[in-house]
């Protein structure tokens, strides 16, 4: 997988592209938006890890500029742990996801990993069915017009089944798209997290066959 | 207020003393004043009667003819309480036998009487005496009615005292409302800018502004000092902890070593979290405050659970339907620094994490079985940097940190912590408003 990563730490930057390689991604490095956005165009990667303090100026504006071009390459940016408005600021720019500092390399590994399996954002807006309405973008959720409140990782799994409508999707394959990692730990929770969807928005939004995976909706 | 001596009665009794002391002065100095007027009243009347003989005995008269007008005037004053006799040479012409003649002239006591000596025309002197009795009376009834006007008012004072020194001391009063309502996180801000109108009270007002502002210099200052050492302090100790994960990951180190790293990677872990922790408490409020993610308590708590590793000391219950609108990275420092803390204050028993959810608001509550807090801290346990005596009697590392921002993302979520009452243990709730839809 193509990975961008825009850092102004030169030291950071050298360890998590180390980190990054050695997972098997092609990394490539820049410490500018300038510089991030000629490599955008050059060879365009599977995701970035943003950093949101560059020199030249802020990478959640950066964000917004990509997207209303229509790039649609997956976000995931690096935040302050405090720093909650530019988390909120940032999603609402069109980042997929956020990674607080500290971090461990392992979570930035893992966040990296999912957002690769997603594919490009923001390829399904809405899902319909019956009562069920999930506006994906604004990420609200509403049973019979009453709005319902959705988690991240919720948001996360629904999205991933979404963007893959009408088939049934492996196990593994959702371990990776929405954890980035199939630990036993993460397969335990993919099953609570399921059942918790399936109480909020109805038994049938959510199919689950046997020994396969999982898929959005009641099914042909 | 508490007990012992207040300014009210200080300035009660002082006015008190102060009324009674007045009031025995004026007295006295009414009854010596009417005294003297009482006395010099009868040496008029006295000096009247001489002068009154002495116009009738001129000079031409012989002896014979004065005596006998000195011995009609006798007569005349007798019924009046007066005596009076006429000498002529320090020889008795006529008039009271018993009085004897005077070498001066003038007015003074002689034993029960008061006399006076007058010369008149012809080189002649008149004598003449009156009782003390009547005027000694009069004075004393002047001298009583006086002391009995200043007792009232000395009575009246005292018991007007009271009073009086509490409106006198309301300024004060005023003055203590507003300190007390000085907010410790922004004293400068919120010092009311209001003048008394008195202006000694104004002068003390103006002081404990000025007071406040420069503390309110001195804490922006410690505040940006700590922000600005833990920014320095973030990038470097990222870099060090991303070398040491990196380390662990090569083959063929040694078993020794790969412990050394892991202790590393930790210790460099926890001063990554302080670092944030202090860059956190040091945000001004509005940075803090999030309301778009829906974050469900439940899923923050196993996630913090299974990312420390506590569950065996730790039980659960858990309400799914606990939802917040907040920043889910600050809920679970929330959470993490609250199951944290119980397990390091309380180093063997359950731990238990509760998470619960009305129509209104939601509860996280953690109970544990160690030492609890002492009745005097429970305000204090949620300030930066305390410390509480048996933590660092018990050698619990820490600094004082854990609570204080438990305290500040639940404010930022508009939600308060606090120290709950339990028989044994520690117990900290924290209640955020619950998850509605948006408008």
């Amino acid at each position: 997988m193509r990975v961008l990563l825009v850092d102004d730490h030169a030291e950071v930057r050298a360890l998590v592209a180390r980190a990054l390689t050695r997972d098997g991604h092609a990394v490539a490095c820049v410490a500018t938006l300038a510089a991030a956005r000629a490599s955008l165009a050059e060879a365009p990667p599977e995701v970035v890890v943003l950093d949101l303090g560059l020199p030249d100026g802020s990478g959640i504006d950066q964000c917004r500029a990509w997207r209303a071009a229509g790039e649609r390459v997956p976000v995931l940016m690096l935040t302050a742990q405090g720093a909650v408005a530019q988390r909120v600021e940032g999603l609402e720019a069109g980042a997929d996801d956020y990674l607080a500092k500290p971090f461990a390399l392992a979570e930035l590994r893992a966040r990296v990993r999912a957002l690769g399996r997603r594919g490009p954002s923001g390829a399904v807006t809405s899902w319909r069915q019956g009562g069920v309405v999930l506006d994906l973008g604004a990420r609200a959720a509403r049973v019979d017009g009453v709005e319902v409140p959705l988690t991240a990782r919720e948001w996360a799994l629904l999205e991933f089944l979404a963007t893959r409508a009408g088939r049934v999707v492996r196990r593994a394959e959702i371990l990776e798209g929405v954890w980035g990692d199939d630990s036993p730990q993460a397969s335990a929770s993919l099953d609570v997290l399921a059942a918790r969807v399936r109480r909020k928005l109805g038994a049938t939004v959510l199919r689950t066959i046997r020994g396969e995976g999982y898929a959005l909706g009641a099914g042909p | 207020m508490s007990g012992g001596a207040t300014f009210v009665g200080r300035v009660a009794r002082a006015m008190a003393a102060a009324a009674v002391l007045s009031a025995i002065a004026s007295a006295a100095l009414t009854s010596g004043i009417a005294w003297r007027a009482a006395v010099r009243d009868g040496d008029r009347r006295l000096d009247q009667a001489a002068q009154t003989l002495g116009v009738e005995v001129p000079a031409k008269l012989t002896d014979a003819e004065a005596a006998a007008h000195a011995d009609d005037e006798q007569l005349e004053v007798a019924p009046a309480g007066l005596r009076i006799a006429l000498f002529a040479g320090g020889r008795r012409l006529g008039g009271d036998a018993s009085l004897d003649p005077s070498h001066a002239r003038g007015c003074r006591d002689d034993r029960a009487w008061r006399r006076c000596s007058v010369g008149i025309a012809g080189g002649r002197v008149v004598e003449v005496a009156g009782p003390r009795g009547p005027l000694r009376a009069q004075a004393s009834a002047l001298a009583a009615a006086s002391l009995l006007a200043a007792l009232v008012a000395g009575f009246a004072g005292v018991a007007l005292s009271g009073r009086v020194s509490s409106r006198i001391v309301r300024p004060l009063r005023r003055l203590r409302d507003d300190v007390a309502a000085v907010d410790v996180a922004n004293p400068g801000a919120s010092w009311p800018a209001v003048n008394d109108g008195h202006a000694e009270i104004d002068a003390l007002r103006d002081a404990v502004g000025g007071m406040l502002s420069r503390l309110d210099a001195a804490l922006a200052q410690s505040q940006r000092f700590a922000a600005d050492a833990a920014h320095e302090l973030r990038t470097p100790l990222g870099a060090l902890r991303a070398e040491l994960e990196l380390a662990a990951e090569e083959p063929g180190t040694p078993p020794e070593l790969r412990a050394a790293q892991h202790r590393a990677t930790e210790q460099v872990r926890s001063l990554g979290l302080l670092v944030e922790r202090l860059l956190i408490l040091a945000a001004p409020d509005d940075a803090l405050r999030a309301s778009r993610e829906a974050v469900a308590l439940c899923e923050v708590v196993e996630e913090s659970l299974a990312a420390l590793g506590a569950t065996p000391r730790v039980r659960t219950d858990l309400d799914e339907a606990a939802h917040v609108r907040g920043d889910a990275v600050l809920l679970r420092a929330l959470v993490d620094n609250l199951v944290t803390n119980a397990l390091k204050f309380a180093p063997d028993g359950e731990v238990t994490v509760r998470v619960a959810a009305d129509p209104d608001a939601v509860t996280v509550r953690v109970e544990d079985h160690g030492p609890g807090f002492d009745a005097s801290e429970r305000e204090r346990v949620f300030e930066a940097f305390y410390r509480s005596p048996q933590a660092r009697a018990g050698g619990v590392r820490g600094h004082g940190l854990g609570l204080a921002l438990v305290h500040r993302i639940a404010a930022a979520h508009g939600g308060r912590a606090c120290v709950a009452d339990v028989p044994r243990g520690a117990c900290v709730v924290v209640t955020l408003p619950r998850w509605r839809p948006s408008a």
